[in-house]
């Protein structure tokens, strides 16, 4: 078997290297809920306010028409 | 599922449940499989322990935003090696404001004729193999350690690196020469 001496490196570094912070995993966590949120704010809410936009948008246009008074021919 | 259940799966299967059901119990359970393994390659070429506590949280965030993107094409850890060195490099690259990061930038060096043999390197003594590490550029540190640590093919690290295979072949054949001539700059005794 051939001597890999870059793995025993990896080992030996792992090793002696200080233990990872549990303030490292909380704040990994903390950014996740984070993203999470926005994400479904969006979800939740980007539809409803394009819907909002859409229709205030087009508001004068999609009012539906008056009937005509058949008495008031605009002459 | 229990967590002893989720740590049973494989990568593949947490990160499709993960990105399924976004449960983050998931996320965690390869947070804590690869945490310590990406701490150890950001100290490794970070050389400081508070900014490799940082770049490995940047690190998992990165890997968060990103988890759509993993093909499957590689090993998980893989994936999360080329993102891991990639980070490393550009961090090292901002703060200290160079380019030049691989012995090929620093200095033109001719092509090369004769290949360094890979047992040579990998027979290197382990102290040793530190020192030489130590003392040549980041960039030719991480391609090695790309090649021989986590036995990234040429095509993964070219598309961690974003380079082209020729172009990682080229710097990882000047990287193992320059490994070499460190090696017997500090060891003379060893060149034959």
């Amino acid at each position: 078997m051939l001597t890999n001496n870059f793995k025993n490196l990896l080992d030996e570094e792992m090793k002696a290297a200080p233990p990872l912070p549990p303030q490292i995993k909380n704040n990994v966590q903390g950014n996740l809920g984070f993203f999470q949120f926005i994400g479904k704010t969006i979800e939740l809410y980007l539809p409803r306010a394009l819907d909002t936009v859409v229709a205030s948008l087009s508001g004068s246009n999609a009012s539906p028409k008056q009937p005509q008074d058949p008495g008031s021919s605009g002459i | 599922m229990s967590t002893q259940g989720k740590k049973k799966l494989s990568d593949a299967e947490l990160v499709r449940r993960f990105l399924s059901t976004q449960e983050s119990a998931y996320f965690s359970v390869l947070y804590d499989k690869y945490s310590n393994k990406v701490y150890s390659r950001c100290l490794s070429l970070l050389r400081d322990v508070a900014l490799a506590q940082d770049a490995t949280q940047e690190v998992f965030v990165k890997i968060y935003l990103n988890l759509s993107r993993f093909s499957e094409r590689s090993q998980f850890s893989t994936w999360v090696y080329s993102i891991t060195y990639n980070f490393c490099i550009d961090m090292i690259r901002r703060n200290k404001k160079q380019q030049a990061l691989f012995s090929d930038d620093i200095e033109k060096t001719p092509d090369l004729v004769d290949e360094v043999p890979d047992e040579e390197l990998m027979a290197m003594e382990v102290d040793r193999l530190k020192d030489v590490l130590e003392k040549i550029p980041v960039g030719d540190k991480a391609i090695l350690l790309m090649k021989y640590q986590d036995d990234m093919q040429i095509k993964e690290i070219a598309d961690a690196l974003d380079k082209t295979e020729s172009a990682i072949k080229m710097k990882l054949k000047r990287a193992k020469h320059k490994a070499q001539t460190v090696y017997y700059a500090l060891y003379p005794s060893m060149e034959a």
